[in-house]
């Protein structure tokens, strides 16, 4: 994975369960990479158009996945990788109408079959489990670590985070939360006792044309960047749905917010002014 | 699925067949020791014929392994030494003033037993949801050899909510029983078998996420020579149907760590007259603290029979059934226990400590009018380790 990630876990732990852990995160990033050609992932992709089976845990993230998209009214999108095709973030240059009008029409999760383990997906789309795999793979290491009796500590990927219990002597972590504008600082923390952390942001791929900031995170329908919020931190009982939620967040841009508040979590949304929003479940 | 208005509870409902997704095969590898001791409590005195009062007593110890093998398969393996001293009864009768009396075998019995299992099990993930297994057991002691093997699978359906259940095994047993100078009965028993197949199909139900139900029912034959020929005038049978029924509750709770309540009701009747019924409850309480895990398991069972149609204290005439074995006879029993564990990392030590009481008496309902002393009354108390690798 391309982000730090560590685990802190207590003074202690079996090497075997640090080494499981981390074998759970190669083998769920490796079957799960659009960059290999051998995963799961590009084995699909590459079988668009034809009736192909999965196995329980690929069928149960894709279930995830459609889930996702039912809630966010299709905002959240594990099709719309294509646009990827459109924006390029290293050459940093506006996509032409023209081009994304001809990738708009191959996006649309509501257009995939699941039937009895197997997934039928139209030949022209593209799946990408990046929104929600390393959240996944978090949650997988941190359930070795609990199935081995470790109750305390933290696993990190990348920002993506999942608590296994508070400190020894009873109090919670404090989780910084990256300051949008300057990515190796925080602008806050959030106390967090057990479960999972996430952000989605804009700081992540972006380029900027007369100080108007173009991200990563693109409206599924539109295949516009998203402008409304610097970045959205939830936590939630698990990291795979709190990373979810801030993406959702993120994605309906303004009424990301009022969404959030009917969620009851708690959250911290940070404006492109770098004021901030804090939600609590209270 | 629908739009709800509650995304959050939508998205956790979507990812919760996580937890109960699979079962993938394990990838622990563990190794264990259990010791048990197994004491039955003395005989009352004004009972027996001989003073020997002293009865069965017999120490177990147990070694465990488990480990994943190639591809879907998973072993559990278990091998159990057993040493047996103490007396046990011969036979019941009715004495000169009407009562019934005991005779016990004397302390002569002292002898070993060793049990070997081994039970391969296959995953399948894929197009069906569920496992396939099989069993090999050897058990051989000086006047006893057995041998088993067995298959047993289960299938999960509508997304694991729904399992059945099925299992047949088959079991072979060799007599050959000590001192036959000292009976006809043990030299007519040296050398016969005993037979039996066994075949259980169950169905388990998540009904919702606290409470999962089961019911199933079962069918043992035994044939052969079953008579014991330790004991006295003891002449059963040679052939014998098993009928259960049984169904388990399971409900779970948020308490301290997670517990459960379990409570399981059995029906049995076989084809030598005897009815019984069995009802067990447990309280599974989970607590956390730091990197220590405990499990600590109350439990209760009552259960009940009505005597084999054969049981007698008096002679027979020649060629009738009969025996005087207490397990045939109409009594109640109750049985107290309580286990703990405590896990830290990879290591797990538990204990375990079990008091059964069985009396006429404790049929309640309606109470036989024989008396049975030689009802045993025993505890067991165990101890064990087990050390996991991932």
């Amino acid at each position: 994975m391309a982000s730090p990630c560590c685990f802190h876990l207590p003074a202690g732990t079996p090497t075997d369960v640090i080494h499981a852990m981390e074998a759970e995160v190669r083998r769920i990033e490796a079957k799960y990479s659009r960059y290999r050609d051998d995963s799961v992932l590009s084995d699909i992709n590459q079988r668009a158009g034809q009736k192909v089976g999965l196995d329980n845990e690929t069928l149960w993230l894709i279930n995830y996945a459609c889930a996702c998209f039912e809630q966010s009214d299709g905002l959240f999108d594990i099709s719309s990788g294509v646009l990827r095709q459109a924006w390029d973030f290293r050459a940093g240059q506006l996509p032409s109408e023209a081009t994304l009008a001809r990738l708009l029409p191959r996006i649309g999760l509501s257009r995939i079959e699941i039937s009895e383990a197997h997934l039928t997906m139209p030949p022209d789309m593209e799946l990408d489990l990046g929104g929600i795999g390393k959240e996944y793979a978090v949650d997988a290491a941190a359930k070795i670590a609990r199935e081995a009796g470790i109750n305390r500590g933290v696993v990190d990927l990348g920002g993506d985070l999942c608590v296994l219990g508070p400190h020894a002597d009873g109090s919670p972590w404090q989780l910084g939360v990256r300051n949008p504008r300057d990515t190796e600082s925080a602008i806050a923390s959030l106390p967090v006792y057990q479960g999972g952390m996430a952000s989605s942001g804009d700081y992540e791929r972006f380029f900027e044309i007369d100080g108007k900031r173009y991200c990563h995170l693109l409206n599924a329908r539109t295949g516009l960047p998203v402008e409304y919020w610097a970045s959205v931190t939830v936590i939630a009982p698990s990291c795979l749905l709190a990373g979810t939620l801030s993406s959702i967040a993120m994605l309906k841009q303004e009424s990301g917010e009022d969404w959030l508040r009917s969620q009851e979590v708690n959250a911290l949304l940070i404006r492109p002014d770098l004021s901030l929003l804090s939600l609590t479940d209270r | 699925m629908k739009k709800t208005m509650n995304s959050l509870a939508a998205l956790a409902a979507a990812a919760a067949p996580l937890a109960g997704q699979a079962e993938p095969v394990p990838t622990e590898q563990a190794v264990s020791y259990r010791f048990s001791q197994y004491q039955e409590a003395d005989i009352p005195e004004s009972r027996t014929f001989s003073d020997e009062t002293t009865r069965y007593s017999i120490d177990i110890h147990q070694l465990g392994y488990r480990r994943p093998l190639a591809g879907q398969w998973y072993l559990n393996s278990e091998l159990q030494y057993e040493t047996m001293s103490g007396a046990s009864p011969m036979q019941t009768y009715k004495n000169s003033e009407g009562q019934s009396a005991v005779l016990m075998s004397g302390a002569s019995i002292d002898e070993s037993r060793i049990d070997l299992k081994l039970a391969p099990t296959r995953y399948f993930e894929d197009t069906v949801d569920g496992t396939l297994g099989g069993l090999l057991a050897i058990s051989t002691e000086n006047d006893y050899d057995s041998v088993a093997v067995g298959a047993e699978g289960s299938l999960n359906l509508m997304n694991k909510h729904t399992t059945l259940m099925g299992s047949l095994t088959l079991s072979y047993d060799v007599l050959a029983p000590t001192d036959e100078f000292l009976s006809e009965a043990r030299r007519r028993a040296d050398g016969r078998v005993k037979r039996s197949v066994s075949l259980y199909e169950g169905v388990s139900q998540v009904i919702n996420k606290n409470l999962a139900l089961q019911v199933g029912a079962g069918f043992t034959r035994l044939s052969g020579y079953l008579s014991d020929p330790y004991k006295l005038d003891d002449h059963r049978p040679g052939e014998r149907s098993q009928y259960l029924i049984d169904a388990r509750a399971r409900h779970y709770f948020a308490v301290g760590g997670g517990a459960a309540l379990h409570l399981d009701y059995r029906f049995y009747t076989d084809s030598w007259g005897i009815y019984s019924n069995t009802l067990e409850t447990r309280w599974a309480q989970a607590l956390n603290a730091g990197r220590f895990s405990f499990k600590l398991t109350p439990s209760l069972r009552y259960y009940r029979q009505t005597q084999a149609s054969f049981y007698r204290l008096t002679p027979a005439e020649a060629g009738e059934y009969s025996s005087s074995d207490y397990r045939l006879s109409s009594y109640g029993a109750f049985n107290v226990g309580l286990a703990a564990s405590a896990g830290y990392g990879r290591w797990q030590i538990s204990g375990d400590i079990q008091q059964y009481m069985s009396s006429e008496d404790m049929m309640l309902l309606q109470t036989p009018d024989d008396e049975a002393p030689a009802l045993v009354d025993y505890s067991i108390v165990s101890l064990g380790i087990e050390y996991k690798t991932l």
